[in-house]
């Protein structure tokens, strides 16, 4: 129950933090983090495939559905979700992947967790500002708008992670 | 009988994935700009108010740009009031005959970083607005036009937008284009259609010309430079946009009486709708 209601929170205010601060940035068409991608990044590692996906998708329709964008946020977070299991096999020894905890810096080691998040973020940017672009005309405008948001996500995500409760003993148990 | 709901069993997650996803690309796929002003209208609805506060506080911050702004038009105006009419502190009898009628509203929430950008403006139909009136800068650039409307609130296309054209024409020559954005840089949009043979200068302003929507000789930007179309019959120029679009806060807006008429008699002739129907 502490758990739903932990996830439920983050997942509320991921959503709020993308709609109403970080899309009326409008830093520069380079730095657009998508922080509600941290959802996927922090969700439980032992999390039934199903349940992630789902979650995945419901998260991608409510930053959609709130910030007037036509599918184009559902369409990256559905696939960052269902390919999540797979780069955290591969990022994070096979063990640590099973386990119930919360993936945090804290508990999985600070380069595992950094390489982790960067392959769900790279992941999911990719994803929507392809779809978003539509066309390989100007290709390398895209990929140097993936990159300066997959970083600035990075970041924020990785700031954020460092300030959840939870972290250390407490989150193996939650 | 056994071994297909193993099957299903082994695959379902990957089934849900396919059948999401599916949904969710076939939705973007055939949205429209007009579906996306509409979900936009509808998400205004709900989060309006909060926009609302952010944006007022967001104001705050460009006060003075805007104050200097405002008595630079209202100079410009006064020479050219002074100009039409010397000597006399009425306003010309002209300006009742003009199909063209201008109002104000305030920016609730604005995008430039994506590739389909719109603006909300803080007044509906219950204040006038209506789809179709052009959208203005406070410097009287070219901004966008309204999309959709609800009662409060109206979701405006930005010239941002992949599928925003408008009718430009070099001032001081007779030669006219169409000036769109490729969906790069959200301070220069590229004027094309322009004969080979024309001379065009970097510095040169672009004004809008044979617009359905947007009355002639309004700004849209300055010529940066200009290259030959690949196929050699015409000029790709570059031009920095007049309207600052990532500070756009307060907004003129322009309906223009005769637009239901001029459409449906020959809307599809002019550059403002063709891109429009191409997506």
């Amino acid at each position: 129950m502490h758990r739903i209601a932990k996830y439920g929170l983050l997942f509320i205010v991921s959503v709020l933090l993308q709609v109403f601060l970080f899309d009326n940035l409008n830093l520069s068409p380079y730095l657009c983090p998508l922080v509600y991608a941290g959802f996927i990044v922090l969700l439980p590692a032992n999390l039934d495939r199903a349940l992630l996906l789902v979650l995945s998708f419901a998260l991608g329709l409510s930053v959609d559905l709130l910030s007037g964008t036509a599918g184009l946020h559902t369409i990256a977070a559905t696939a960052t979700g269902f390919l999540r299991p797979a780069l955290l096999r591969l990022t994070v020894d096979k063990d640590a992947a099973r386990e119930g905890f919360m993936p945090l810096p804290l508990t999985v080691g600070r380069a595992k967790w950094l390489r982790y998040a960067a392959a769900v973020i790279t992941l999911h940017c990719t994803l929507y500002f392809l779809f978003e672009a539509m066309s390989f005309r100007y290709i390398a405008f895209t990929l140097l708008r993936i990159a300066g948001s997959a970083t600035t996500t990075l970041l924020l995500v990785w700031f954020a992670a460092n300030l959840l409760p939870g972290t250390g003993r407490s989150g193996t148990q939650a | 009988m056994y071994r297909l709901v193993q099957f299903f069993k082994r695959y379902y997650v990957v089934f849900l994935f396919v059948l999401l996803e599916a949904g969710a690309i076939s939705y973007y796929a055939h949205s429209t700009s007009y579906t996306r002003a509409t979900l936009l209208s509808g998400a205004i609805r709900a989060t309006g108010g909060v926009r609302k506060g952010f944006a007022a506080v967001g104001d705050y911050f460009s006060l003075r740009r805007e104050n200097r702004m405002l008595l630079e038009r209202l100079a410009r105006l006064e020479n050219s009031l002074q100009a039409a009419a010397p000597g006399t502190d009425t306003v010309p009898s002209a300006a009742a005959g003009s199909p063209y009628r201008y109002s104000t509203a305030r920016v609730v929430s604005n995008s430039i970083a994506r590739q389909d950008n719109f603006f909300v403006i803080d007044k509906g139909t219950d204040d006038g607005i209506e789809e179709n009136m052009a959208v203005l800068s406070p410097e009287g650039a070219v901004a966008g036009y309204v999309r959709k409307c609800s009662k409060h609130y109206a979701v405006c296309m930005s010239v941002l937008n992949s599928g925003f054209s408008i009718g430009g024409q070099l001032k001081g020559s007779e030669y006219f284009g169409s000036v769109y954005w490729n969906g790069t840089d959200p301070r220069k949009m590229t004027l094309v259609d322009i004969p080979r043979y024309a001379s065009v200068t970097p510095g040169d302003s672009v004004l809008s010309a044979y617009s359905l929507r947007f009355p002639p000789d309004r700004f849209i930007g300055t010529v940066i430079s200009a290259k030959d179309s690949p196929d050699g019959t015409y000029l790709i120029i570059d031009i920095r946009l007049g309207a600052e679009m990532n500070t756009l806060s307060d907004v003129l807006l322009v309906k223009y009486t005769h637009y239901e008429e001029l459409n449906s008699l020959a809307g599809e002739h002019f550059a403002d709708t063709q891109r429009e129907s191409v997506r």
